[in-house]
Formats: structure tokens, sequence, C-alpha cells
């Protein structure tokens, strides 16, 4: 879980939906398959599904019950998204707790996910429009 | 169970420490831990239901007083004696009873990643269970209060929301964490919007997605 595991396999797979449309829909559309694809899975990545950030919506993904994380793709989780204020405050506040990390989202729309039998995994959306532009 | 881990809204548990660099273990015990676990489970015998199961019936003083890792060997702990893997007379002791069997396979160094890797939490079913919902429709999670396992938080309860997403089949947590059965039933993505689950102190564009089994869904005007 040191060395094999942790968070540049999901940069890896990110990376690739940026210059990639085809791989981006894969991905968007089936999150475990497309993941698949780089021989990421297994254990906590059973069943993934990939959400966008957008220049208006801003994920942000929790588990308020345990802490259920993607480890295949960003190995295991973090003190803080497995601390009680984390996942008490997300739901709740998700700007407060967004704030708390250097982030502020005046005016924009923001989508909290409950993950329970997920793993969710979050990418941004503006590398994407630079990869359609080009 | 109406528990302490139901953790979805408490509002003081202070602010949230972000921790640069941090490494994957703070501790060569908890690299343990986890080897530990993953190793136990990899004999099969509770599944991951079970598993959550386990910590959720942690008492509560002692569940927020515990780090993520304590958690898990307290769980673990209560599961071998549970399942007969040891008693408790022998994780004291940190010895095998004279007499007491040996689990086979025998987890040997050069055995461990193949048999470890086996573990997989798996809980997509592929059968033929059709959807009580579609996407778009308006749904209420149902007012239930589970003595056992159940992943419906409290927050949500009776709420109304929105099917988003038909994630498909997978086993139903509530009777799988008991070994009452799969029960094998869709699962959705719901959308509450932020001001139906808090109220007025939300802000009216955000909106909470909730991963909720058929069984913890009504058809939205119905109440239970």
């Amino acid at each position: 879980m040191k060395h094999k595991v942790g968070p540049r396999n999901g940069a890896r797979v990110v990376a690739r939906a940026w210059v990639d449309l085809e791989y981006r829909e894969r991905l968007l559309a089936d999150g475990t398959s497309a993941v698949a694809e780089f021989g990421y899975g297994a254990a906590q990545g059973e069943y993934l599904v990939v959400v966008e950030n957008q220049p208006k919506v801003h994920n942000l993904i929790v588990c308020t019950l345990c802490s259920c994380y993607p480890w295949p793709v960003l190995g295991l989780p973090p003190i803080w998204y497995k601390s009680s204020a984390y996942r008490s405050r997300a739901v709740i506040d998700p700007r407060g707790v967004l704030r708390e990390f250097g982030l502020d989202l005046p005016g924009t729309r923001k989508f909290a996910f409950g993950t329970a039998l997920l793993r969710s995994v979050i990418w941004s959306y503006r590398s994407a429009r630079r990869a359609v532009r080009n | 169970m109406n528990g302490v881990h139901d953790m979805g809204g408490i509002q003081n548990m202070g602010p949230v420490f972000y921790e640069k660099d941090e490494p994957v273990f703070h501790a060569p015990w908890e690299a343990r831990a986890y080897a530990l676990v993953r190793a136990v489970r990899a004999w099969r015998k509770w599944n991951a239901d079970a598993n959550r199961d386990g910590i959720e019936r942690i008492p509560p003083a002692e569940y927020l007083r515990m780090s993520y890792y304590e958690r898990w060997v307290a769980a673990l702990v209560e599961q071998i004696v549970e399942h007969g893997l040891a008693t408790r007379a022998e994780v004291e002791s940190g010895r095998a009873l004279q007499g007491s069997g040996t689990l086979k396979p025998v987890l040997m160094e050069d055995t461990v990643p193949a048999f470890v890797s086996q573990w997989t939490t798996l809980a997509a079913r592929d059968l033929p269970v059709a959807p009580r919902f579609k996407n778009g429709q308006a749904v209420r999670a149902r007012n239930i209060h589970p003595a056992g396992h159940t992943r419906l938080p409290r927050y949500a309860r009776g709420k109304a929301g929105t099917i988003v997403r038909d994630h498909g089949v997978h086993v139903f947590p509530d009777t799988n964490a008991r070994f009452q059965g799969e029960k094998p039933q869709h699962v959705y993505s719901v959308r509450f919007a932020a001001r139906e689950l808090w109220g007025d102190q939300a802000s009216p564009h955000d909106s909470v997605h909730i991963d909720l089994w058929d069984d913890y869904l009504d058809h939205a005007g119905s109440h239970s």
C-alpha cells in the first residue's frame, strides 16, 4: 500500500482524461471499467463513479458513516478525510469546510456526495476544457 | 443503528485539520493493524458490511476516543472472537491455547500478495432484479431506525429527493451485515436539495447526493 497504491494512480487516470476525450467519456460513464484500463481496481475500488468539476459546479466527496475511499486510485484515506470534523460537517457546511482548505467558492453551485458502497473520484473540468479548445 | 458513527450534520466536531505531506501510516503499528485486518479478512469469515457493523458496535465514547486504525483493531478482535478464530483469552495473552486449530491456508510471507489480493468487497450482483424507481423520479427516504447496520444516514430520513443515477444491483447492507441474506436490489444516487435537509440556513444552490438502496425509499408523497 505504501509503494504501489496512491494518488499518483488517480493522477494518471485524470491526466489521460484531459488529453483523450473518448477516454474522458468512458471514465464518466463507467468509472470502474475506465480505471481498470490502467490495471487499477480490487479492494475498495470495485465500483467507481467519477464526477467532474465544472466552472459552476464543485463536487465534494464525503463518507459520513465510515470513511469509504477509492483506495486503488487515491491510496488510503488521509487523516482529514477520516476525521469526525470532516465527516460531520461536509454535508451541512460544505462551503465552510472548503474555506478551511483555503478554497472560497462564492456563487458556485456545489454538490456534496455522500458515498456509501460507491467510491467516487473528482477531477477538474477546467483542464479538460483546455484540451477541448486545443 | 442510530450510533455516533452516523455523523452527518453534527456541528461541534471542530475545524478540519489538513496535514501537508501526510505519511501513509503515522506509526509502524498502524501498518501492522492494516496488514492484520487485510490478512484475516482474506479468509472471508465475514463480509464488508459485517466489518462496518463491527466498527459501528464500538460503544460511542470509545468510538470517538479511538483513531481510525484503533477502531479497526477493536472491531477485528471482537470479530475474531465472535467467529471463533481465537478465544478472548488467546487474544489477551497473545498465545494460542494448547490444542487450538490452525486456519488453512497458513499465511506465509511469500504467499501474502496472492492471498491478500483475493480480498475484495465486491457488492455488485449481475442479477435481473427490477428497479423500483427510474431516473428523474421523486422519492422520499423512509423514516426508519434499524437497530442494526444500515447505510441510510439519519439526516436523510423522511426527506424528499430525486433519483439521478441507477448504480445497478448490489447486496443490501442491512441484511448482509448480519448474515441474513444478500437481498440484492438496485442502488441509486439520490439528490436532496441542501435546503430540504438543513432548512433555510443552507445555500439554495447546494445539494447532497446519497447512494440509497431500494428498501430505503418510497415514492414521493407517501409517508412511512
